[in-house]
């Protein structure tokens, strides 16, 4: 369960993604999975780029859909959730580091608010793994410790 | 080669590599395979690459295209091809003696397999455009994303498309989730069958490490989202 103060951060140290299309692919360079957001979730996923608190990504998403509270706290809640198991981000009591990066981008104010879906994809974990920074760095994988953006 | 069809086409892009290409093309030589057509890409080179393609003893084909980078350079190659097999061959990089050889015996024997692919080990030379051996090798031999590590049955592109020219770089990890995605058969060798040059300042090398990392698997990203869009589009996502 998150709470309201806490912040998410993006763990940079696993997680590669970029929005095309209006849809965020993230991307686990350690395990090969990869996860779609689109609709809510990406807008969702825009909130914390944006690096609000749980509790402030709660009140924006409401006030954004036009929706109850509760309904979207307890959405977002479970969004959050499964982004943390899968170590997409961590909560966190300080605010995250300005990247001054902005790329999802939310959607049209007013949408009718759909339950967030994180689309979770491991198929091609054995491909991905194999050898992620051949272009980047001599020695190869594994390259702990630098961020990925 | 012997007067019907080639059974393998090695297809090198070139751009500005200077004289690794003779390098490159020395290693080609080295595999011992009579049946081979060796086409040279000229993509917008400004350093004259044909002086490299001459002095080699090998018949290559040199096609000359305006710079649109090494998936374009490719693409060009993959239309001009007549082998069964097409193999790619970027002009810094080397094949292990008998490489070629060991991927073709294997690609022959699992008459199934649509790619077979060897491993990779980095190296690095004395200098900057530096032709001498001997050279350092890096790190323990990977199998990787390079396509030069692999030997490929030339239909494959009929079944999952041509580089994407609009990659210059991730080009490569493309070509492998197309691969995967269309379910074609993928056999492994455990030799090394490619010698991937580190160090000459390609396109990721000149950028500073923490801008490589990002620029590199942000990539990734993009491929992905387009390996979701098609299949998204044929109904299976």
């Amino acid at each position: 369960m998150i709470a309201d103060t806490e912040y998410l951060h993006i763990n940079r140290a696993k997680i590669a993604h970029d929005v095309i299309d209006g849809e965020v692919v993230l991307v686990n360079v350690v395990n090969g999975f990869y996860f779609s957001l689109r609709g809510s979730a990406a807008s969702l996923w825009a909130a914390i780029e944006e690096g609000r608190s749980f509790g402030d990504l709660c009140e924006w998403a409401s006030a954004h859909y036009a929706v109850d509270p509760r309904v979207v706290a307890d959405a977002a809640s479970s969004f959050v959730t499964a982004l943390v198991a899968d170590e997409i981000v961590i909560p966190s009591a300080d605010p995250p580091p300005a990247d001054g990066e902005r790329r999802a981008v939310p959607e049209a104010a007013g949408t009718p608010f759909a339950t967030p879906v994180i689309e979770r994809f491991t198929e091609m974990m054995d491909l991905l793994t194999l050898d992620p920074i051949h272009e980047v760095d001599d020695l190869g994988w594994p390259h702990r410790g630098v961020s990925l953006e | 080669m012997t007067g019907g069809a080639p059974q393998v086409s090695v297809v090198i892009p070139v751009h500005d590599a200077g004289a690794l290409l003779a390098d490159a093309l020395a290693s080609v030589a080295r595999q011992g395979m009579p049946e081979l057509e060796v086409l040279v890409i000229d993509d917008g080179s400004h350093d004259a690459p044909e002086r490299w393609v001459e002095s080699s003893r090998l018949p290559v084909r040199l096609i000359r295209q305006e710079n649109g980078g090494p998936s374009a350079a490719r693409n060009v190659g993959i239309a001009a091809c007549r082998g069964r097999y097409v193999a790619f061959l970027d002009a810094d990089d080397i094949w292990p003696r008998r490489a070629l050889a060991g991927l073709r015996a294997r690609i022959d024997a699992d008459g199934g397999a649509d790619v077979v692919q060897g491993h990779v080990r980095r190296f690095r030379a004395a200098g900057a455009h530096e032709v001498a051996w001997p050279f350092t090798i890096v790190g323990p031999p990977r199998l990787g994303f390079n396509v030069g590590s692999a030997l490929f049955r030339r239909e494959v592109f009929n079944r999952i498309g041509p580089f994407d020219e609009t990659m210059r770089t991730g080009e490569d990890v493309d070509i492998w989730v197309k691969v995967r995605e269309a379910g074609l058969r993928h056999a492994v060798l455990a030799d090394t069958t490619l010698l991937y040059r580190r160090g000459n300042g390609g396109i990721i090398e000149r950028l500073a490490p923490p801008d490589r990392s990002a620029e590199h698997l942000r990539r990734w990203a993009t491929i992905l989202h387009g390996s979701l869009a098609r299949r998204r589009r044929a109904g299976a996502p």
